[in-house]
């Protein structure tokens, strides 16, 4: 068994309606089904480099450590009372067990343009109506005494992290100050060990809490 | 041959060759070559522009418009999402399966619907499973194209799916049933052969991976893609009522109260987005493919110049002069049917031949001549991308959905890959179309002709 020449295309469009974190689950889960580690060997060698956060799960899985089970309940503790919560940048996966976790919270989700563009009604078809789309331009309207920024860590090395680029557009000292909360949530088990192509590093500093294993 | 045969011909056909060579500037070219028209037609004294304007079948149009509301109302209720899921699992993501059930879906979606709602249903979906199979251009240009030529299959089996049909319907040609009938066997038996032949001679899946790793990851891709997508019934159920009650307007309002087929289309995709006005009224202001109106509105301005120059009268007198049989006449007329629909489009063609064609049903089994000609007219719309309505939108959808071979490199589907599709489909529906006139006449005495008041009125005057 070989890894199909359309992997590369494939994961790319999975990481753009997916996430790089939920669709490198899923490509792991599914190529382990298929073809065992050897195919996890080799979906590392093709494509990990170009995609780091695959690369992680994939030598995590190799290591014998499947991904986790996803678990909001700490998310929302962190979280704290904020009826409303704008999540910056997609992990499909985590995003369903918060919208199941938060049944009565507003959630915003942003998105901005991090290289990967998947279709926007399709991916918020999945929330049910629960999650609205928000621009850019339309995150002040969002801020709030009882308002959360959320994004996806994807591990941190030092005093720093790795987000999604919309974070960087999303979360300056202006806007900052206007949220109750800002809180991370780390999707990774550990830190890349590949050049985070697809992200952007960012100080840990204004977090308000970073969730994650 | 007068001045206006030439120019205004010319301008028509340069722009159509233009559109094709530049498919990126097409809606531009079609718009400036429908301004040239308008000027060479009032210097040449043939028509002045409101002249022309007022020629443009705005039915269509309105049908155009009007349906592709529709289909984003269903859109927006997450129809074709579960479509999606339900098309993956029934071809198994595999290449030549998802050419099959794919096409086999749009002819009987095709039938009901207007084809261009249905494309637009569709189409999307297909990219999907296209981008992960890791496509060659070669299996695009056949899987987009045969999509393309099913759909006007299903739209000519069924006196409703396909504006040429509905003006049979409508203008009392042939009773719902009748055409019923005759069409969908024939269209049946064209979609077949055609598959037969893609599948089994031309084989596009060919260099497209087909390993059951590929499978196993489209399928849990696209079904992790639509994971918890739900029905929105409160929007489903006001557009599948509205369509429906249009579907029985079109089938049972009689002719001659005069509520056409476009006004049913209006006031039932009207009711629908009334019914959801929150949303009808976000649709109505960004919702309406412009692109594609404009084009056709464009591509209609110049057929309606052609028009004026009597280049259509001149072929309708040239067929009924020819020193030949009724029935050499009639396939005559179905090959010429089919290659003017290649190049002016069904709309149009279908207006400026349905004059020679009633002169023609006053000797010979109307049916053999209404539906020969629907087939041909098919046949016709399959030749050239640009031929069908359908045609421009397909191009339009697969250029935004940015489909890329394994190796990176863009895949398009312009004029030039639909081509050969277009030709292979335009000989089996052509051939299809004249052996279904040869038939109907050959069975003349025993043949049931289920005519409307208006037809045979016509026959028996």
């Amino acid at each position: 068994m070989t890894l199909p020449v359309s992997a590369p295309a494939a994961f790319r469009l999975a990481a753009a309606e997916l996430g790089m974190c939920s669709a490198a689950r899923l490509f792991t889960s599914e190529l382990l089904a298929a073809g065992g580690t050897a195919l996890l060997v080799e979906a590392r060698e093709q494509l990990g480099s170009d995609y780091p956060v695959l690369d992680l799960v994939l030598s995590e899985a190799l290591e014998g450590r499947p991904a986790p089970a996803i678990d909001a309940t700490e998310i929302v503790r962190a979280l704290g009372t904020a009826t409303t919560v704008l999540v910056v940048g997609l992990e499909a996966f985590f995003l369903d067990a918060l919208v199941s976790a938060l049944r009565d919270a507003r959630l915003g989700l942003v998105l901005g343009e991090g290289g990967l563009e998947g279709d926007l009604r399709r991916i918020l078809a999945n929330f049910g109506g629960r999650v609205e789309e928000v621009r850019m331009g339309e995150i002040q309207r969002w801020a709030g005494r009882k308002s959360a920024l959320l994004t996806f860590v994807y591990g941190s090395v030092g005093a720093n992290a790795y987000v999604s680029p919309a974070w960087l557009r999303v979360a300056g000292p202006d806007v900052r100050t206007q949220f109750r909360t800002l809180v991370g949530w780390n999707v990774l088990a550990r830190p890349m060990t590949l050049y985070p192509r697809w992200l952007a590093e960012t100080p840990s500093e204004p977090f308000s809490r970073v969730v994650g294993p | 041959m007068t001045a206006a045969r030439v120019i205004l011909p010319g301008i028509l056909m340069t722009a159509l060759a233009l559109q094709a060579l530049l498919p990126k500037r097409r809606v531009l070219i079609v718009t400036c070559g429908a301004g040239l028209s308008c000027l060479a037609a009032t210097l040449l004294g043939i028509a002045t522009t409101p002249a022309l304007l007022a020629e443009v079948p705005w039915n269509v149009l309105v049908i155009l418009v009007a349906l592709g509301l529709l289909s984003s109302m269903l859109a927006e209720a997450g129809l074709f999402d579960r479509l999606a899921v339900i098309a993956t699992r029934a071809s198994r993501a595999d290449a030549v399966r998802a050419l099959a059930v794919f096409a086999v879906v749009m002819y009987v979606v095709s039938g009901v619907v207007n084809n261009i709602t249905a494309l637009v249903l569709v189409l999307p979906v297909l990219h999907v499973l296209l981008k992960l199979a890791g496509p060659r251009q070669r299996y695009v240009s056949w899987t987009v194209g045969v999509l393309l030529v099913a759909c006007n299959l299903g739209g000519a089996a069924t006196p409703i799916g396909d504006f040429p049909a509905i003006l049979l319907l409508s203008g009392g040609r042939l009773t719902f049933v009748g055409y019923l009938q005759r069409a969908a066997p024939a269209t049946a038996v064209a979609l077949a052969v055609l598959l037969a032949i893609v599948l089994v001679v031309v084989r596009p899946a060919r260099g497209v991976a087909r390993d059951p790793i590929s499978a196993q990851l489209t399928r849990a891709i696209v079904l992790a893609m639509h994971r918890r997508v739900a029905l929105d019934r409160r929007t489903f159920v006001p557009a599948v009522v509205s369509l429906a009650l249009m579907l029985a307007a079109w089938t049972l309002l009689p002719a001659s109260w005069g509520i056409t087929p476009e006004l049913v289309c209006w006031l039932g995709v009207g009711l629908a987005l009334a019914l959801r006005h929150r949303l009808g009224e976000k649709l109505v202001r960004s919702g309406i493919d412009s692109e594609a109106t404009l084009f056709l509105l464009s591509l209609f301005v110049m057929v309606a110049a052609v028009r004026r120059a009597g280049v259509f009268e001149a072929v309708a007198r040239s067929i009924q002069t020819l020193p030949i049989s009724p029935t050499g006449q009639l396939v005559v007329f179905l090959l010429v049917a089919g290659l003017v629909t290649g190049i002016f489009s069904a709309g149009p063609s279908m207006a400026a031949l349905l004059d020679v064609a009633d002169s023609l049903a006053r000797r010979l089994p109307p049916h053999a001549v209404y539906v020969g000609l629907a087939l041909a007219v098919c046949a016709g719309s399959s030749l050239f991308l640009t031929a069908a309505t359908s045609g421009p939108l397909a191009q339009a959808i697969t250029e935004r959905a940015n489909l890329r071979d394994p190796e990176g490199r863009p895949l398009r589907f312009g004029f030039s890959d639909f081509l050969p599709v277009g030709l292979v489909s335009f000989c089996v529906i052509e051939a299809t179309a004249i052996a279904y006139a040869l038939l109907a006449l050959r069975c003349r005495p025993r043949a049931h002709v289920h005519l409307g008041t208006s037809a045979a009125r016509n026959l028996v005057r």
